[in-house]
């Protein structure tokens, strides 16, 4: 405990500050990444959001509330596994999972949304927006609301709407609205597209809980910083069971928000590799959604980031087996590691991830979400490479649970899966 | 940014006779190209001293559902196979071909940043004056971010600046203090095409905005009928905006199984009234006689 309070407010703890560059600037850039691009309508409400949050973010009592909150309700810290079995499978690197799979809700998304509503209740709000793609955020978000008692609506794509059907009765378990988008390729992208309108229509009482490091600044800075207890966590957890910090860190990268999280904890010690995974879906010259490494510049969503457009700027469709990373944007800052070099990407396919999926399944007996599927594929290539007295931290950033209908479905389809262990027949290191 | 000599035409014109302007809609590419081409015509013939013409884009989160799906459907439209995708290149072109034939009518591009950012202010600055366009909204290009068009500073293509309910009188004053072009105000806090104003909240926040500007204002957002649009050229806008109601004549005439002249014709009507009603309004209201201000 105390550990948010010591980064955000303390400058003589040792803890304070880990960060990187003190970004973004006043404007929200990130370099050339980032900024506000949203309809004069917004801007006011954006700005106001600004103000609230960089008061908030200076008082102890804020974090203290959240970091008391993140103990008792989501039950962190989360814990940082050493994966012994999955690790003697691949030969080569010892692999730690950071296991955010475990936290209230299934997901990482849980920490966002508490410091978002903690700020919405310190701004007087009374109403909760959210848009969703495969339902996680949509959940933590009707999660909190029910928590704080206030009303909530989330904005989620009709196709994830049919794909996500047991998040969708989460939801409406949890007393919220969930509003089917039917316009445009009627996934998350479209989803946020519609909650920033209703934004825009209800500017007086209504609070949007934004699900990832992406849109208009303040929100990736903001969404950034309630992740960063996954990076600060894990360092210190590992400094703790080794002695020393991990040769790499990984996370899956849709839109970036665990990335950014566990990347925070060891921005600062350049000797720690940073590795996002992005979705390769059916290849990358095929429909994928790897916006880093095969996306070019440009504005979606109130960002200037990199982005899946065609020759004439208008935004393309993504695609992954994963719905939490099937968006065609990515958060302004990891545009900005990537140019800056600190933070280098693989990709990861759909059959990759599945695979991987399986894998940790039977040697450690977790059901990864997909998404994670895909920082575990990228482990997979790369642990072999390294030898048995390096470490690879992995973030587990949600539970699979919600995909074993969608798992199923590709596994009857696909006939090229690898061959998958099923017994052991290497000595567990 | 220099000022374009047509706008300054237009509005002096209007301002000199006590008028009020109709500013118009053509989401470009919506039922092919060549139907925007004669939508165009249609509307400057019926009246309209201002069209916005509208790059569809993909993600347009600050418009509402019937702006939203001509832009689906313009980006979808292959009526035939030589037809040119809809993209800038194509909007461009449909600028000039019109500016052949209509030299009074005033051009005002209207486009989310994403395509003119790929093409690069630079590119786009050119080619845009060269098509005979005199102005470009961005509509999700605000203040803070002005530094991008600096490439637009010396060409005769004037920026509109957006204000809207939510903007403060102090960020009014900012954004406004050094603006020499038109000037948008939004009349309702939310998307195109839904709510409309309430007419004496609308009043005094037009009224705000004149505070700031001496330059033409348009209003828009939610103006239909003949009646709201009367309504709005009483205050002390210069022009109203009608957008999506055009939208929703045509595609329900076409939607009712009529021909495409038909269609035509049914928003010609309908921009006509608005025209008649607005004339009609500003003439009569005491307030907007050939008055107030010195010319742009």
């Amino acid at each position: 405990m105390g550990i948010l309070v010591d980064y955000f407010t303390r400058p003589s703890s040792p803890g304070f500050g880990r960060g990187w560059q003190n970004l973004p600037d006043a404007n929200g850039h990130f370099g050339t990444y980032g900024g506000r691009f949203v309809a004069e309508t917004l801007m006011p409400l954006l700005l106001e959001l600004e103000a609230a949050y960089l008061e908030a973010r200076q008082q102890p009592e804020f974090w203290a509330e959240l970091e008391e909150l993140l103990q008792h309700y989501v039950g962190r810290p989360s814990p940082l596994y050493h994966a012994k079995r999955f690790t003697a499978e691949l030969g080569g690197a010892q692999v730690w999972f950071k296991r955010d799979e475990l936290n209230h809700t299934g997901a990482h998304k849980i920490n966002h949304c508490l410091g978002q509503i903690l700020l919405a209740k310190r701004m007087g709000k009374t109403r909760i927006i959210a848009e969703t793609g495969a339902g996680q955020h949509g959940v933590a978000t009707a999660t909190v609301a029910a928590l704080f008692g206030l009303p909530c609506t989330v904005y989620m794509g009709a196709e994830d709407v049919r794909r996500q059907s047991p998040n969708v009765f989460r939801m409406r378990l949890l007393g919220a609205e969930v509003v089917p988008v039917t316009s445009g390729t009627m996934t998350l992208k479209d989803a946020t597209n519609e909650a920033l309108r209703d934004w825009v229509g209800h500017v007086e009482d209504t609070f949007y809980i934004l699900g990832s490091v992406v849109g208009p600044h303040p929100y990736p800075m903001m969404v950034r910083d309630f992740q960063t207890i996954i990076g600060l966590e894990t360092r210190q957890q590992f400094e703790a069971a080794t002695g020393h910090l991990p040769d790499a860190a990984v996370a899956c990268v849709g839109g970036g928000s665990n990335a950014i999280g566990l990347f925070y904890g060891f921005l600062q010690d350049a000797a720690v590799k940073l590795i996002g995974v992005e979705a390769a879906g059916h290849g990358l010259e095929r429909q994928h959604a790897a916006t880093l490494s095969a996306g070019s510049p440009g504005v979606l969503h109130g960002a200037f980031s990199y982005l899946l457009q065609d020759a004439g700027g208008q935004i393309a469709e993504a695609h992954s087996i994963s719905a939490g990373l099937d968006y065609p944007g990515v958060g302004p800052e990891h545009a900005y590691l990537k140019d800056q070099g600190r933070v280098s990407h693989m990709t990861a396919t759909d059959k990759q991830a599945l695979a991987a999926f399986q894998l940790c399944a039977q040697t450690e007996g977790i059901l990864a979400a997909l998404e994670p599927s895909h920082a575990l594929a990228a482990v997979c290539q790369l642990a072999p490479t390294l030898s048995q007295d390096q470490h690879v931290v992995v973030n587990l950033c949600g539970r699979g649970d919600k995909d074993i209908f969608t798992i199923a479905e590709a596994l009857k389809d696909s006939v090229t899966m690898p061959e998958i262990p099923t017994s052991s027949s290497k000595k567990v290191a | 940014m220099t000022q374009n000599p047509r706008i300054q035409a237009c509005f002096n014109r209007l301002r000199a006779h006590g008028h009020k302007g109709l500013v118009g809609w053509v989401s470009a590419g919506d039922y092919g190209l060549d139907f925007s081409r004669r939508m165009l015509d249609t509307l400057a013939d019926a009246g309209c001293d201002v069209i916005e013409l509208a790059l569809p884009f993909s993600d347009p989160m600050a418009d509402g559902s019937i702006i939203q799906a001509s832009y689906e459907r313009a980006l979808r439209w292959r009526a035939g196979q030589n037809t040119p995708p809809v993209d800038l290149e194509s909007v461009l072109a449909l600028a000039a071909d019109f500016r052949q034939r209509h030299l009074d009518t005033v051009l005002l591009l209207y486009s989310y940043l994403n395509p003119i950012l790929q093409m690069g202010f630079a590119e786009f600055g050119a080619r845009a004056v060269a098509a005979g366009v005199d102005g470009l909204i961005v509509v999700d290009m605000p203040f803070e971010e002005s530094q991008l068009r600096q490439p637009l500073a010396n060409l005769p293509l004037e920026f509109v600046q957006l204000v809207a309910p939510t903007t403060s009188a102090d960020r009014m004053a900012t954004t406004l203090a050094n603006h020499h072009g038109l000037v948008y105000a939004i009349a309702v806090a939310g998307v195109t095409g839904q709510k409309s104003a309430e007419i004496d909240g609308l009043t005094r926040y037009v009224q705000l905005v004149r505070q700031h500007t001496a330059q033409p204002i348009l209003v828009g957002f939610g103006i239909k009928t003949p009646e709201q649009a009367a309504a709005v050229a009483q205050t002390d806008a210069d022009a109203v905006v009608v957008a999506s109601a055009i939208i929703d004549c045509y595609d329900r005439s076409l939607a009712a199984g009529k021909s495409l002249d038909q269609a035509l014709a049914d928003v010609s009507a309908l921009a006509s009234a608005i025209k008649a009603a607005i004339v009609q309004a500003a003439t009569s209201t005491p307030g907007a006689t050939p008055n107030v201000r010195q010319a742009v």
